[in-house]
């Protein structure tokens, strides 16, 4: 066990890199994917908008209920009457909508006749169209109020029409535990593309800088004429760096866990889970051929970002692979993390498990085994020929 | 026998490395490898360790054959290095009590071991210091320390002083003699005959791979001609003087240069007596004189008709 406790020892002290990177990419997965999440979750506030009026009809029951309706979706501003310091106050946003009532505005629209109301708004404005909407609610009720009886009485007007359109109709959709699953999977899919990059960077950097070091010529050279074997030195760093692997997987799926806005394991975070353990083999053999190859520690950091991001940037860990070009794909499917990302988008797609899809999803990981298995032939080739060349 | 090398060959393609070897080192022996760098001495030793396949040749440590798997040999066998084998991530105690491990699997035995080597190299006080902190001979020291801490019967250094500056490497030398004494078998290879005159009881001279001479350090100078080495500062010798200094009795070579007169003298008493007398004889003014015994390095001129420097 001396080689697997002093792995560690070694990993200890390369560590503060490991986790600066884990923390700096979980806490930018997490906002990207918390934000994505949010983007399109269907919730709906009102949000009152600075607005300012300049009443010039004389003050009257409709106008006072008007102004009293649109104060829920206006937030009434004073500003001097000058149309210089009104242009000023738009333009720096200090009211995002102006609405000026004309004189004979009342007696006008009592009559059924054509009103003119003055509106300034900022050009492109989204929070004017809540206004405008307001405006044309409440003045389109009290015309169907006059229009039907021209003797209803103005005091009383304002009260109807806040009472007709404040009249909310409850709807209830029972789709909320589809909802979850959707939103859970949406965010596991995201998270878990992510992760792909981050397992890649942080086991360059921190398996890599390990084996670098066991793998120092000197260091070989006493560790071959010491009393171990081969084999059994292999053994404890291959436990070893599954260990740390199990560790630091295990740290991000709780972190997943934790951060995801739907707390739900269902078979697809489980498959999720199993595929990212799949892929840490994958981009493990990686780090163990980068450890192995390359001399310079400077070398593996310079590596670790160069390859995660490619890796991550060509197999649609960032950019969904639907945006990728047809080149770009195949270029990355002769990569692991491609089949990654696959893997993950085809189990966020399924809500049912069956034979067929879950064929799919095990003929992915088993490409991503594949991989690792290539590469770590390759990383043994390798060292052995090292071992030949030493001398 | 703590090693025997019967016809050892190792070839890099074309070139030879090892041309037919053969070593005897015995029980208690500090046994010197000396040889000019690229003559075969590392390879040599990585034969032994089975670090290395070879193409001809039988190898036995401890009377047993050598190979990379056996286990029980290695484990009486200390390795320290030309370059310093140690990991930059662990401390100075960490370092020492992992190649201790890797020997020694009881950990009480591993602590007394370590804490052993670390007063044997005197680094008690730079226990928890990284190998980055220590300075060249500090470091030289923890590379011993992590050689020599399971306390081997066999301990074999490979050029460990080089770059050494002479403070460290005369403590490195005297740790040595102490290891000898505490009953550890030495192999040492080197290419500063000094060294290995200073600590080796038998010494091999190896040169393009193979063994041109071996024995104690005097039956090595008994070999040669040359049994004295005369110096003397000595103006205006001319050619005429120099060639009749050349023909005295015991004479082997005279060199004039710079006012210095250089005389190889074969062995024999009184041959400084004679030139002296003669030089007085011809008024020939003279100051110091120096007369040295001849070194491994004439040894070696002597055999190979080069420097062991080149």
């Amino acid at each position: 066990m001396q080689v697997f406790k002093t792995y560690f020892k070694i990993l200890k002290k390369n560590l503060t890199s490991v986790i600066i990177f884990g923390v700096i990419f979980i806490t930018i997965t997490l906002v990207i994917t918390l934000t994505m999440f949010h983007e399109d979750n269907g919730q709906f506030s009102v949000k009152k908008v600075p607005t300012l009026v300049i009443n010039q009809d004389t003050d009257s029951n409709l106008v006072d209920g008007f102004l009293t309706y649109l104060e829920q979706y206006a937030t009434f501003v004073d500003i001097e009457e000058d149309e210089e310091i009104r242009r000023d106050a738009l333009f720096y946003r200090k009211v995002l909508y102006i609405l000026t009532i004309p004189e004979g505005f009342t007696e006008d629209f009592l009559a059924g006749n054509e009103i003119n109301l003055i509106k300034e708004t900022v050009p492109d404005s989204v929070e004017a169209m809540s206004v405008d909407t307001a405006v044309n609610n409440y003045l389109n009720t009290a015309k169907i109020y006059i229009k039907h009886n021209p003797d209803v009485d103005l005091n009383k007007l304002g009260d109807f029409i806040q009472q007709d359109l404040g009249t909310e109709t409850k709807v209830t959709f029972d789709v909320k535990q589809e909802d979850d699953t959707t939103a859970a999977h949406m965010f596991n899919s995201f998270y878990y593309n992510y992760l792909g990059y981050i397992i890649v960077a942080c086991f360059i950097a921190g398996v890599s800088t390990v084996m670098l070091s066991f793998h120092g010529l000197d260091i070989r050279r006493k560790h071959y004429a010491a009393p171990l074997s081969s084999r059994r030195f292999n053994i404890q760093l291959i436990n070893a760096n599954l260990a740390f692997v199990m560790c630091y997987l295990l740290v991000f799926i709780i972190a997943g866990y934790v951060f995801s806005p739907v707390k739900l394991i269902d078979l697809n975070l489980v498959f999720m889970w199993l595929n990212a353990f799949v892929f840490s083999l994958a981009a493990l053999s990686i780090s163990y051929l980068i450890g192995i190859s390359v001399k310079a520690k400077n070398a593996v950091q310079a590596l670790s970002t160069m390859l995660s991001l490619s890796l991550a940037f060509i197999s649609g860990m960032f950019v969904p692979q639907e945006f990728l070009g047809d080149a770009v794909l195949k270029l990355a499917s002769f990569t692991p993390s491609y089949w990654y990302v696959r893997a993950n988008n085809t189990i966020a797609h399924i809500n049912n498990f069956n034979l067929d899809n879950m064929g799919e999803i095990f003929g992915y990981m088993a490409i991503q085994i594949g991989f690792a298995a290539a590469i770590i032939s390759i990383a043994l080739v390798v060292s052995k020929r090292k071992r030949q060349m030493a001398y | 026998m703590i090693v025997k090398v019967e016809g050892l060959v190792k070839r890099y393609d074309k070139l030879v490395a090892l041309d037919y070897l053969d070593l005897e080192v015995k029980e208690g022996e500090i046994f010197g490898l000396l040889g000019p760098n690229g003559s075969g001495k590392t390879t040599a030793i990585n034969c032994i360790l089975s670090l290395l396949k070879y193409d001809k040749g039988t190898i036995e440590v401890f009377d047993k054959p050598m190979g990379p798997d056996e286990y029980k040999l290695k484990k009486d066998i200390g390795l320290i290095m030309q370059n310093v084998a140690v990991f930059d991530e662990l401390t100075v105690y960490e370092n020492i009590s992992y190649f201790c491990s890797l020997y020694i699997k009881d950990k009480k035995e591993v602590k007394r071991l370590t804490e052993e080597a670390i007063e044997f190299v005197s680094l008690d006080d730079y226990k928890k210091f990284y190998p980055k902190k220590l300075s060249g001979g500090l470091l030289r020291r923890l590379n011993i320390a992590c050689g020599i801490v399971h306390k081997p019967k066999l301990i074999i250094l490979d050029e460990p002083t080089v770059a050494v500056d002479p403070q460290s490497r005369n403590k490195i030398l005297e740790g040595i003699k102490k290891l000898n004494e505490d009953g550890a078998t030495i192999i040492y290879t080197s290419h500063y005959m000094e060294e290995v005159e200073q600590i080796c009881s038998k010494i091999a001279i190896i040169d393009k791979g193979k063994v041109i001479a071996q024995g104690t350090k005097d039956e090595l100078k008994s070999m040669i001609s040359v049994g004295e080495k005369i110096t003397i500062e000595a103006y205006q010798v001319n050619d005429l003087q120099l060639n009749t200094i050349k023909n005295l009795p015991n004479i082997y070579s005279v060199e004039y240069r710079e006012n210095q007169l250089e005389i190889k003298t074969g062995r024999g008493n009184n041959n400084l007596v004679t030139i002296l007398e003669y030089m007085a004889e011809q008024k020939i003014s003279f100051g110091r004189v120096i007369t040295e015994l001849p070194t491994l390095n004439d040894v070696f001129l002597e055999i190979t008709g080069k420097e062991l420097r080149d």
